[in-house]
């Protein structure tokens, strides 16, 4: 990488940077495992002398503050081999220790803190007990992946070529109701990887068996009534009265092989067949048939997206249909369609360019949308806009809709005409809902021309036009592409889903809304803190009368253990204050006090309105923001929450996409190219 | 219009509420199984176990009964709703939670108040009394337990939504559509040609992948198992069904042909607690949780005229005006329990009627909504549990009596022998007989200041907070001789004596003394050590 980008980037991060660069460079050129192992003890010493001249004298022993005790800490790490792989409870902790250094949080202000020598060190040491294992990269234990309930209901769609999710609502004074899928199924929880795709936190959850089988029943009663899900499965439109030897055999190998994603043995084809005979004894050759595959999406093969297993602790090519199964389901959230079928069984899927064709053809399916409806909405948390607690009786309000919708709309547009990563905080265009621009203002729009085509649009065909509305009193519109006027609005984080998100219904809390954006764009998950004194006390130390809400949370957090995280905080919720509960501007509270429109960064930048704090924390945290998309988009594609030995990987695709103009394509594509996405590893 | 059974609406409802997409339901088969056998008799006395869960604690002033005695005594105002049962419950005070160096635990309570114990921070709790009890009656019922939450899933800390857990402590995620539990608990399983159905396709699914733990690796296997466990529960499930013939049911289900459900928050909890007195009244289940607000809850009540969150208006002391507003969801919740005891009390059953035979908890996990303080938790009993409770009465436990032993206690009631239950130390007494304790903190004359040098000072007494809105941050220490020292000392102290924990209890203490608007009052102080 050039330096010229590094002088691009604001100073404290490219220190970072530069240090992680050096250290991409000692490992490419690390030495044999024996000395590897003799380096590391030395390195332990280091770093033993380090956390007792800085830390021990709080985190020692039963009464360590925290309850982080360091030196029973460094005593288990130094039990185990620079070749054995940490156990998880050690390693998590180190991560935590980790954080709080490098962020610099500890040691404490009041205490002196640590040299930058000492701290590179530290973070070199950490490198290569923790990213490292025997000096060499891997990429952990690769967990078992079940297919979420969208990925569930998205693979019978398209195997049984049905819709089973409600249709498009295009009308507006009906409000959005909850297909029997969604309510049949129940609530899925994202694990540590913050999205509902992690395969531990599935692995935690109880298969809804019976949920499914409804699921499946509801589909194939759908599947029987279309012609052209028979002609897909049977290859003719009307059912066959019975089905020779033959036929049997071709319809049911060809949809065992799209089921099973080219794992089926000949083992699933005979109890296929044999299921089939039985039930075609007494019945016709659809029941026969429904049985049969009834059956099929029953299977655990189905169900769980099992990878061949070759007992290796280092990273090893997954073969070609389980590489075409991982593409499919992180672009497209769905089973792999036959093209990409066709290309694992002539086994040219590890080829890059074969690749990076597939790559593109995906991303111009309509299930493409999925990168917005699963892995940003979770992400952001819009999916929660759509909320039964909230739903009336007649279900989700217009209003919550609409806000959803903006949010959807942009990531769509961000990944379809491959556009910066940046305009996540910021852009000079929008989507913007006819129900929801009174609010924003009218004069902060105009109309924006279409992105020049980088991907097709699969949107489209939710807005009613021409002869498709007569007739039609209230259509429900959905948002559209607008060029942003005047310093308040644009990029995500001050659109009306968020601001409502990080509201209560009535107020909002700008303690709330900067630590959702610390979390969610900045990577920095900050944990509640155990007690909080109550306001009150605050109130009463202040000497002004009637003080102003941002008086009060200053007198409130102003202790130092409170500051530590609200110096971050405060100034960019505060920041957001103009934005109302539910996202319109405002320059006054109920009470007609006037709402501070000025803040100041703990870095020093002075900010008079949103768009000049958006300008800030693009400056400040750029590189913090690009990567905390990057290890989300990760964690997602993975199914897992990201470790340190994930780094090296981050930083590889760090750079791409700081080459490209942080486009957002070129996330997801280095993502499927890198060794995390290609590779599996077993446990020692 | 009144109908027969006023609690249950159309089926034409039903349907409506399943939405145009749905299955047809199919008509209850009341007189399949012809090779079912019939039930055991002791069933006409079986126990049932109901929790009632509401999140965010109380403005313990409003709960608390003040004075009376164990069978004499007036409800408190967030308790009034239950005056029409009063001889039913047990209003039970002082039981602790175990919270270790917590002065406040609002994202543990639902576990610790489930499983007596603090739960690990990787989401992981511990089997919760319910199960210990569902996982040895359950197989006597088609449903083992029944686990609904009328609230929605807070992503964020997900471990807060869930009651029940499993023996590994896994979460059982509840079911949140009443209509679906519904169909699930009176419909399909009833209808023998379903079961024969499912029982098929399981059996060629168990068959068809017999080869593919064999390949699987060893952790993958683990993962696996979760799958094949499933089908073995649905097995289970199939083979109650199919055993269960009993006309007495069979009437019970004829009768359920109507049933309704709102939409909106107070619709959806009426129906779910309809659904836990049908069950339970035609034995299909004989445990029952259910979630009404988390501990973190986002829901509104804006049929009583609320539109704040109830998280938010718990924390009353640091929002000044949204008391009112709390105390009325907080009676609104009490409505609902109160609503589910007269609706099990109206189901006969031998010559009493189903509360007779039930234990219904109703609580919260914290006491104080803002501070989140974990002793004397709110807690009410209602039923006889099958004759081994007698209701009608408030008992005050001598201090410090642990939480998890009233859940080891319950637990052996429901007939499960056990010695231990979470950090349980033991039993609790007073359910079965009046227990005689003490109704108040007895003075045993020696609440006094012991020393004092005009700064600094020794005294013991009761420690109180103040009731009053206007005024929550002050503390008091009572004396013998009835006059109260007032405290105002800085949030760090108060937190890190964990202080909350004590009030209603004797302390001894090291104070100062300073001034407040010219009066005299301690302004610093800490725990006499012993």
């Amino acid at each position: 990488m050039s330096n010229s980008l590094l002088y691009s980037l604001p100073e404290k991060e490219s220190r970072v940077l530069q240090m992680r660069v050096i250290l991409i460079l000692i490992i490419s050129i690390s030495c044999s495992q024996r000395h590897g192992a003799i380096a590391a003890n030395a390195k332990d010493q280091t770093v033993r002398a380090l956390i007792s001249q800085h830390c021990l004298d709080c985190h020692q022993g039963e009464s360590a503050e925290g309850g982080m005790d360091l030196e029973g800490l460094l005593e288990s790490t130094a039990q185990i081999e620079p070749s054995e792989t940490m156990p998880g409870s050690l390693f998590d902790t180190w991560v935590r220790v980790e954080k709080m250094i490098t962020l610099r949080r500890m040691p404490p202000p009041e205490e002196s803190s640590l040299p930058d020598d000492q701290l590179d060190s530290f973070s070199k040491w950490l490198h290569e007990r923790l990213v490292l294992r025997d000096g060499e990269s891997h990429i952990g234990l690769t967990p078992l992946r079940r297919l979420t309930q969208d990925e569930f209901i998205n693979s019978l769609e398209d195997l049984l070529g049905v819709r089973v999710r409600n249709e498009y609502n295009h009308l507006h004074s009906v409000h959005i109701e909850q297909g029997l899928v969604d309510r049949v199924l129940p609530v899925e929880v994202p694990g540590n990887s913050g999205f509902v795709n992690d395969s531990d936190s599935l692995a935690a959850q109880p298969v809804p068996l019976l949920a499914y089988m409804k699921c499946i029943d509801f589909s194939l009663a759908k599947m029987a009534g279309n012609p052209e899900s028979l002609q897909m499965l049977f290859g003719t439109s009307d059912v066959p009265e019975s089905l020779s030897e033959d036929q049997l055999h071709r319809i049911t190998n060809q949809f065992l092989r799209r089921a099973l994603r080219g794992q089926h043995t000949t083992e699933h084809l005979q109890h296929a067949v044999a299921r089939y005979r039985k039930v075609a004894e007494e019945k016709p050759t659809l029941v026969a048939f429904k049985t049969m595959l009834r059956t099929i999406l029953l299977l655990p093969e189905f169900h769980y997206r099992l990878e061949t297993v070759r007992d290796k602790t280092v990273p090893y090519p997954v073969t070609e249909f389980e590489l075409a199964t991982r593409l499919s389901y992180f672009l497209i959230s769905s089973t792999p369609d036959d093209e990409l079928l066709a290309a694992a069984e002539s086994g040219t899927l590890h080829d890059p360019k074969v690749m990076d064709k597939h790559i593109q053809r995906l991303m111009n399916h309509p299930g493409r949308l999925s990168l917005s409806e699963s892995f940003a909405a979770q992400w952001i948390g819009f999916d929660e806009l759509i909320d039964e607690a909230k739903a009336d009786k007649r279900g989700v309000p217009t209003t919550a809709r609409a806000q959803y919708d903006e949010m959807l709309y942009f990531f769509d547009e961000l990944f379809k005409s491959d556009l910066s990563l940046l305009n996540i905080i910021d852009s000079d265009w929008m989507y913007v809902s006819n129900h929801t621009i009174n609010a924003y203002g009218k004069d902060q729009f105009r109309g924006h021309a279409p992105f020049k085509e980088v991907h097709s649009d699969v949107l489209g065909g939710r807005r009613l036009t021409g002869n498709a509305r007569r007739g039609i009193e209230r259509i429900y519109d959905p948002p559209t592409l607008r060029s942003v006027q005047g310093d308040r609005y644009g990029g995500v984080i001050t659109s009306a889903a968020v601001m409502t998100l990080t509201s209560a219904p009535k107020r909002t809390s700008p303690v709330r809304r900067g630590v959702w954006l610390l979390d969610k764009m900045i990577g920095q998950k900050l944990e509640a803190p155990a007690n909080v004194p109550p306001i009150e006390n605050a109130v009463l130390a202040l000497s002004v009368e009637n003080p102003g809400k941002l008086e009060i949370i200053r007198a409130h957090t102003a202790l130092p253990g409170c500051m530590l995280c609200h110096q971050d905080i405060d100034p960019i919720g505060f920041g957001l204050e103009n934005f109302s509960p539910s996202g319109s501007w405002r320059t006054t509270y109920q009470d007609k006090s006037v709402i501070p429109n000025e803040g100041i960064l703990p870095s020093g930048e002075r900010f008079t309105s949103p768009k000049e704090l958006k300008y800030h924390l693009l400056s400040v945290y750029r590189e913090s923001i690009v990567r905390n998309f990057i290890r989300r988009m990760m964690a997602y594609a993975m199914g897992r929450a990201l470790q340190p030995y994930d780094r090296i990987t981050e930083d590889t695709i760090y750079q791409r996409v700081v080459e490209k103009d942080y486009r957002s394509n070129v996330v997801i594509r280095e993502i499927v190219h890198s060794t995390q996405f290609n590779c599996r590893q077993d446990e020692g | 219009m009144m109908s027969k059974h006023p609690y249950l609406i159309s089926r034409r409802h039903l349907l409506r509420g399943v939405g145009a997409t749905a299955l047809s339901l199919p008509l209850l088969d009341i007189m399949s199984s012809a090779t079912a056998a019939t039930r055991k008799s002791a069933d006409q006395k079986a126990k049932r176990l109901c929790v009632l869960y509401k999140g965010c604690g109380v403005f313990p002033h409003a709960w608390d009964i003040p004075g009376g005695t164990e069978t004499e005594f007036e409800l408190s105002s967030l308790l009034q709703p239950l005056s029409n049962v009063k001889d039913d419950i047990l209003v039970l005070r002082n039981l602790d939670h175990i919270f270790g160096k917590n002065n406040g635990g609002h994202l543990v309570a639902p576990s610790l108040s489930m499983t007596g114990a603090l739960p690990d921070k990787k989401h992981k709790s511990f089997h919760s009394f319910d199960q210990v009890v569902a996982d040895e009656i359950g197989d006597q019922t088609p449903v083992r337990s029944l686990q609904l939450t009328a609230d929605s899933l807070w992503k964020e800390h997900p471990w807060i939504n869930y009651l029940s857990h499993d023996r590994d402590g896994n979460a059982i995620p509840p079911d949140r559509d009443p209509g679906l539990v519904f169909d699930k608990l009176f419909r399909g399983m009833n209808h023998g040609s379903y079961r024969n159905q499912t029982k098929s396709v399981l059996d060629a699914v168990k068959e068809s992948s017999a080869g593919v733990l064999r390949k699987a690796s060893h952790s993958d296997r683990a993962v696996l198992e979760q799958y094949f466990q499933a089908i073995r529960d649905v097995e289970r499930q199939l083979k109650s069904f199919d055993t269960i013939s009993d006309p007495v049911r069979n009437n019970k289900l004829a009768a359920l042909d109507d049933f309704a459900i709102d939409a909106d928050l107070g619709g959806k909890i009426k129906a779910m607690l309809d659904l836990i007195a049908l069950s339970f009244w035609t034995d299909t289940t004989r445990v029952a949780t259910m979630m009404m607000a988390n501990t973190n809850s986002r829901c509104t009540y804006g049929f009583l005229g609320l539109n704040e969150e109830m998280h938010f208006m718990s924390h009353y002391v640091r929002n000044r005006g949204i008391l009112p507003g709390f105390n009325k969801v907080n009676q609104w919740h009490t409505t609902q329990f109160a609503y589910l005891l007269e609706k099990l009390k109206s189901y006969r059953e031998a010559d009493g009627n189903i509360l007779d035979n039930s234990i219904v908890v109703y609580m919260s996990g914290i006491k104080h909504g803002d501070y989140h303080t974990l002793t004397d938790v709110p807690v009410v009993l209602a039923g006889k549990g099958g004759g081994q409770i007698s209701p009608g009465r408030h008992v005050r436990y001598p201090e410090p009596t642990p939480f998890p032993n009233l859940l080891l206690t319950l637990v052996n009631m429901m007939g499960v022998d056990q010695t231990e239950l979470g950090e349980s130390t033991g039993m609790v007494d007073g359910l079965a007989e009046p227990a005689g304790h003490p109704m108040a903190v007895e003075d045993d004359g020696s609440w006094r200041v012991s020393s004092d040098d005009g700064t600094e000072f020794l005294a013991k007494g009761l420690l109180l907070v103040s009731d009053d809105i206007n005024d929550t941050n002050a503390y008091y220490l009572q004396l013998s001789d009835n006059s109260k020292l007032e405290i105002r000392v800085s949030f760090g102290v108060v937190h890190k004596l964990v202080f909350d924990a004590k009030v209603g209890r004797v302390v001894a203490i090291k104070g100062q003394w300073g001034s407040r608007n010219g009066r005299k009052v301690i302004t610093s102080l800490n725990y006499q050590t012993p």
